[in-house]
């Protein structure tokens, strides 16, 4: 098995509501990293939550390692999610933890190593996220970045298969995006993980991925490698890349004519 | 008149779901809670945190409750002769109905509504969704021990508030009133049965305890992901346990005088 | 984690409390004497009409209480009460031509079980029965030979003043 999720044509919705995945298939290939990149609302979030085992597909199977999740039982899916990590939009730190507690919490829970080795540990993973002498602050105390830091710190405490970044971009300043960037990539090379990564900053994403693919109106309207995906055809990919509103994927929200807005009705 | 039937119809079925899944919540909190030696620490946390913390409240009111007992029930005993039958009326209102019932609304006030909103705000910030992939199950690590910890703490508040008011009337009725300290204490005694009314008013602590910690883990739980919807939970977890403990109290006080 | 310990230390002070309040209402407020779960005896006594005596009601001699009321139930051939009855062990030189009434607390409070001892030389045991008993006196019963008694007054008063009047004119 080269790829470590598989997702075969997904259909799905939120207790039938609109229905946010129309038939999707993509993989993730191990040690590498991919991108899911689409316009927002396109549900991103939502395909890390299916392969997470939060959602279950309406039609369709999503494999991780081998297993398909949808029938995994309730001890099965938590020994399988103890070999991914995911990093959420906001972090989602425990604010009633300090920094080290957080990111021993995962250890503390499936581990019985000694306090040392935790400490040792814990140090460790800050130190690859660059926040060591952060262990004793807050989660209030820190920034939004220095937060997504420490989150990711923690979600590669127990040595994972996999991470999931939602969004891990989103919102930064420059400097914390470049310095994110890069740690996704060497995190993902240096410990031999595969990275997935949800994310619609373009000029960013496109610089560390491996494999990338395009999410749109709950299809894929695209994927390739970056240098493809740069110089794809189709207009979708085309309008996404270029950050245009004018194109194929509707930027306005559906509404009434202008003229009828101020001159009809009145 | 049918779109209200239709309106009526739904009201219903939304409650009716709101109680399974409050249920399951429920079931799920009860049953999945083995580990002990591991999650104790959680537990005493809880009941540190809903039980020692709402000492400060429980205690100031019911001296006051006590106090205020004995002040009006002294006047009103007075006129028929009675001040020494004092000590009974405050003794069986208070661990009969009082105690229980008092607590129950103030817990509710101050840890269930600490509770839900806590709750609310770790869903709302997807801390327990990051806890459930990260394998550990939420409602073992958080909802488990803030339910036990309510249940656990209720009746021990119940009878600090018993013992206190208790006192707060003997200072009003015997200390200030110049009531016999003798007279009061034993008439007392001899009213106040331990089974009938202190057991049972314990047995009402228990289940207002359970009842109460249940509505505000399940209205943190549910509350929408907004700071309107969490505000909105926390109103009422106040309101449905207050309406709970009332008319659960109603219920029981029919069924021990009657004798169970 | 020494706030843990803390947190443990306030928990078990909190516990401490509740438990020192549970003391105190047992034994001051409701004069919780540690009843009779340990020695003893059972003694039955026939009661023709137990008015409001209920379950646990004491029993007592000379004011002093002894035991308590055990089971109430109905003897289908006599229709009498049968009250059994639960005495303290160490109270047992108690004769058994003793006599049980039943007695009202105070003027209008519960029903209880007094023993007027008598001269006996043989004393109540387990499995005793108690020959003389009286028994409650109903107050709806007491008033209404009373009112009877004041209506029989009345009417051989009256043909003597009709018999003054008439002699009268």
């Amino acid at each position: 098995m080269n790829a470590i999720v598989e997702v075969q044509d997904l259909h799905f919705s939120y207790n039938g509501g609109k229905p946010i995945f129309n038939g999707v298939n993509l993989s993730v290939p191990r040690g590498k990293i991919t991108t899911i990149m689409g316009p927002s609302g396109t549900g991103k979030t939502t395909l890390l939550r299916l392969i997470g085992g939060q959602a279950e597909p309406n039609q369709g199977r999503v494999i991780v390692d081998g297993q398909e999740v949808k029938n995994l039982s309730r001890r099965a899916l938590y020994q399988l999610r103890k070999k991914m990590g995911m990093l959420f939009q906001n972090g989602a730190l425990f604010t009633h933890l300090s920094v080290f507690e957080n990111v021993a919490f995962p250890l503390r829970e499936h581990t019985n190593l000694s306090e040392e080795m935790i400490r040792s540990l814990v140090l460790i993973k800050l130190q690859m996220v660059g926040l060591r002498g952060a262990s004793g602050l807050m989660p209030a105390e820190l920034s939004g970045g220095m937060a997504r830091r420490v989150a990711l710190a923690r979600a590669i405490a127990l040595d994972p298969e996999l991470i999931m970044y939602d969004e891990p971009l989103t919102g930064q300043d420059p400097i914390t995006k470049g310095v994110l960037v890069k740690l996704i990539r060497n995190l993902n090379d240096i410990l031999g993980l595969t990275s997935l990564i949800v994310s619609h900053d373009v000029r960013e994403a496109l610089s560390i991925s491996d494999y990338v693919y395009i999410l749109a109106g709950g299809k894929m309207v695209g994927e390739g490698t970056p240098e493809e995906i740069t110089h794809h055809g189709s207009p979708e990919v085309k309008q996404f890349i270029e950050g245009s509103a004018e194109g194929p994927m509707a930027y306005n929200y559906a509404a009434r004519p202008l003229e009828d807005e101020f001159v009809g009705g009145g | 008149m049918l779109a209200q039937m239709d309106t009526l119809g739904q009201y219903g079925l939304t409650t009716v779901k709101q109680y399974g899944k409050a249920g399951i919540l429920l079931a799920r909190a009860l049953l999945r809670w083995p580990n002990l030696p591991k999650n104790f620490p959680l537990l005493v946390q809880q009941i540190y945190a809903e039980g020692v913390l709402s000492l400060s409240i429980i205690i100031i009111s019911s001296l006051f409750i006590g106090m205020v007992l004995a002040l009006q029930g002294y006047h009103t005993l007075s006129k028929f002769g009675a001040a020494q039958q004092l000590g009974p009326l405050v003794a069986l209102s208070v661990t009969r109905e009082l105690g229980p019932v008092v607590t129950a609304i103030l817990f509710a006030g101050r840890a269930g509504t600490s509770v839900t909103a806590e709750i609310g705000l770790m869903k709302a910030t997807e801390q327990l969704s990051s806890m459930e992939m990260m394998a550990v199950d939420p409602t073992q690590r958080v909802i488990a021990p803030r339910f036990w910890g309510g249940f656990v703490s209720l009746p021990l508040l119940t009878l600090i508030f018993n013992a206190v008011a208790i006192y707060g009337a003997y200072l009003v009725g015997v200390q200030w009133l110049g009531l016999e300290a003798g007279t009061f204490w034993s008439n007392m005694e001899s009213s106040v049965d331990f089974r009938v009314d202190v057991l049972n008013g314990i047995i009402k602590a228990i289940v207002f305890g359970g009842v109460v910690t249940w509505i505000a883990v399940h209205q943190g739980y549910d509350a929408k992901p907004t700071s309107a919807g969490i505000a909105a939970a926390t109103t009422r977890t106040v309101v449905h346990s207050a309406l709970a403990v009332l008319g659960l109290d109603f219920v029981l006080t029919t069924m021990m005088i009657g004798g169970w | 984690m020494s706030s843990q310990r803390v947190l443990e230390t306030w928990v078990g002070l909190f516990m401490l409390a509740a438990i020192a309040a549970l003391v105190v209402l047992a034994f001051k407020v409701s004069g919780l004497t540690g009843f009779f779960r340990g020695d003893t005896y059972e003694v039955t006594a026939y009661f023709d009409n137990i008015g409001g005596l209920k379950l646990r009601a004491p029993v007592k001699v000379g004011g002093v209480v002894i035991g308590e009321v055990d089971q109430i139930s109905l003897d289908p051939n006599t229709f009498r009460a049968i009250v059994k009855l639960r005495v303290e062990s160490k109270f047992n030189d108690i004769p058994t031509d003793s006599s049980a009434s039943i007695l009202t607390s105070g003027l209008l409070g519960d029903n209880y079980i007094e023993l007027t001892p008598m001269y006996g030389q043989s004393y109540l045991k387990e499995g005793s029965t108690i020959e003389y008993t009286h028994p409650a006196i109903i107050l709806e019963k007491l008033i209404g030979q009373f009112l009877f008694k004041v209506g029989g007054t009345q009417n051989a008063n009256q043909p003597k003043v009709a018999a003054t009047k008439v002699s009268d004119h």
